[in-house]
């Protein structure tokens, strides 16, 4: 069950996804979640879903392992349906007492379930094939002329990189410790909400223990290394752009402004370019 | 009567690739009710992922587990009743601690047997001297030392009253007097309430003093499962698992070459002792 969280972890492979720069990564991560939220019409998600056919098959993660992070997702995915199913005004096609479901409240509840879906896919992908200490590489690159605004760019790389290591870790530990509660009788999955929230109780202890003390070892690790964030550093393996990387760039700029055509496409019976032209 | 059988147990970490590798490959054991079972193998060598399988804890990728001749891998299985009677410590006493006292930790699993509120305390306490740390009864489980927490994790298994009792690497951590005095409890239990005991350890000396039965595992598969003697006087298996045969067998190996009559069945340091002693 806890295994399920795909979110954060590293798939070793040899892939062309995996050899990209991080830099390149995120961008592409940060394009494909904007262009889910500008899509408007059926023509930018079918654009949407060919990207991300391409990047699944090209990263050559299997699928199953990708699709296993969208279990823990199911009950946001619901509620979110459920909202906006039943909550959105318009054309009433269906009433069922005081529940009445519209025909924008469908339209709006798929558009949400699928951009969820991709959001949550899209960024497995990213951390899927990118290591942390690559990903924050990147983020720290990426985000260095922020510097210039006394931004900590450094702090935050470094904080994001401890934070993104250590949730394979906790969901380890999770594992370990219900195992070893189980060994005791404890029951994590029968009984009411109530009874189920209690029997967390066991869990939630030795994990908070276990993370606080892991904190405190790794910040006497870094303190017994001499570890300052300001000082200046040399990369063992520097970024550098790679021609695949501006390929991708090239692929992206092409995937940005077929999204913004899809804009201006009018579906009313037939297909016309409005406005556009 | 076996009490508990594995039969073909396979298992691996990751279904998602057909390459990966198994951690347990094709296992077979059995093991009979009062047997003093030590498990040895090099890190890595599946001996833990073994002793969560032995209690339901994991699901085999293919084989089975009989415990009094039922599979636990039907599928209207009671696992929680499993589990209250077969016992598992694991090596990490700090991944079950979490009540506000030593003693409430203590009884959570009676409690979860079924066991009254004072039925449960009133065991838990026993067991507690039984551990001698009954002062620390009231203080919180996460000011402990390291060797007091194991302890209190010991404790939160036994009050369960398992049939099997099993333990990763139970001396970790403990100092040499409280290692010998867990030792001698889990014998007594052996000896006159006929609990089963499945160890894991590195140290063959405690192999060859406690335990009946070993069982060598090397890379998830099983090299050998005999009385410590066999086992362990077997340059082949020792050296395929990686193990150092220890001392007394070399000199008493050695010996017996040189013609002196020794019974292999006296292993315990007492026993060798007294057998050395007798060549003269």
């Amino acid at each position: 069950m806890i295994r399920d969280i795909t979110l954060g972890q590293y798939y070793k492979k040899d892939s062309i996804v995996h050899s990209l720069d991080p830099r390149v990564k995120l961008v592409a991560t940060l394009v494909f979640l904007v262009s889910l939220f500008i899509s408007t019409n059926i023509f930018a998600y079918l654009f949407a879903t060919i990207f991300l056919i391409i990047a699944i098959y090209m990263c050559r993660v299997p699928f199953k392992f990708i699709i296993r992070g969208l279990k823990s997702l199911l009950i946001l995915l619901l509620i979110s349906i459920f909202f906006n199913l039943f909550l959105t005004p318009g054309k009433i096609v269906l009433s069922l007492g005081i529940f009445k479901i519209t025909k924008e409240g469908i339209i709006i509840a798929i558009k949400m379930a699928i951009r969820l879906i991709y959001l949550v896919i899209g960024s497995s992908i990213l951390t899927l094939t990118t290591t942390p200490s690559k990903l924050t590489d990147g983020l720290e690159k990426g985000l260095s002329f922020l510097k210039v605004f006394k931004v900590p760019v450094a702090e935050i790389a470094l904080m994001m990189s401890i934070a993104l290591r250590f949730i394979p870790i906790l969901i380890e530990e999770v594992d370990k410790i219900m195992n070893a509660q189980m060994s005791r009788g404890a029951d994590f999955e029968h009984g009411n909400i109530i009874e189920k929230a209690k029997s967390l109780i066991p869990l939630l202890i030795p994990l908070f223990v276990s993370a606080f003390k892991r904190a405190n070892d790794l910040a006497y690790a870094m303190e017994s290394r001499c570890y300052s964030s300001d000082a200046i550093r040399t990369k063992l393996r520097p970024l550098k752009y790679k021609k695949i990387d501006y390929m991708t760039y090239a692929y992206l700029l092409l995937y940005i402004i077929l999204i913004f055509l899809t804009r201006y496409i009018k579906i009313d019976g037939i297909i016309k370019f409005e406005r556009f032209l | 009567m076996s009490i508990l059988e594995v039969k073909n147990l396979k298992y691996q970490y990751n279904n998602y690739e057909k390459t990966s590798k198994y951690v347990l490959d094709d296992v077979s054991f059995s093991i009979d009710e009062k047997d003093f079972v030590a498990i040895i193998g090099k890190s890595g060598s599946g001996k833990s992922t073994l002793i969560s399988h032995l209690n339901g804890l994991y699901k085999a990728t293919s084989g089975d587990i009989l415990y009094n001749g039922s599979s636990i891998y039907r599928k209207d299985y009671n696992l929680t009743g499993l589990r209250f009677k077969i016992g598992v410590v694991f090596q990490y006493p700090e991944y079950q601690l979490f009540s506000e006292t030593v003693i409430d930790d203590v009884a959570f699993g009676a409690i979860k047997k079924g066991l009254s509120k004072d039925e449960a305390y009133k065991k838990s306490e026993e067991i507690l001297k039984l551990f001698e740390i009954e002062q620390l009864k009231n203080e919180s489980p996460f000011n402990l030392s390291g060797g007091e927490k194991r302890k209190v994790a010991f404790a939160g298994i036994f009050v369960m009253e398992p049939e099997i009792l099993i333990f990763d690497e139970p001396d970790a951590g403990l100092d040499a007097t409280s290692k010998t005095n867990f030792y001698n409890l889990i014998k007594k239990l052996n000896e006159e309430k006929d609990t089963t005991i499945i160890f894991i350890t590195h140290n063959l000396d405690d192999v060859m003093e406690y335990a009946n039965k070993v069982i060598v595992l090397n890379e998830g598969k099983l090299l050998k499962i005999g009385k410590p003697y066999e086992v362990l006087s077997d340059e082949e298996i020792m050296k395929n698992a990686d193990l150092d045969m220890p001392y007394a067998i070399q000199i008493f190996n050695d010996l017996k070459i040189k013609g002196y009559n020794l019974d292999t069945n006296k292993l315990k340091f007492n026993e060798l002792y007294n057998q050395m002693l007798d060549i003269n």
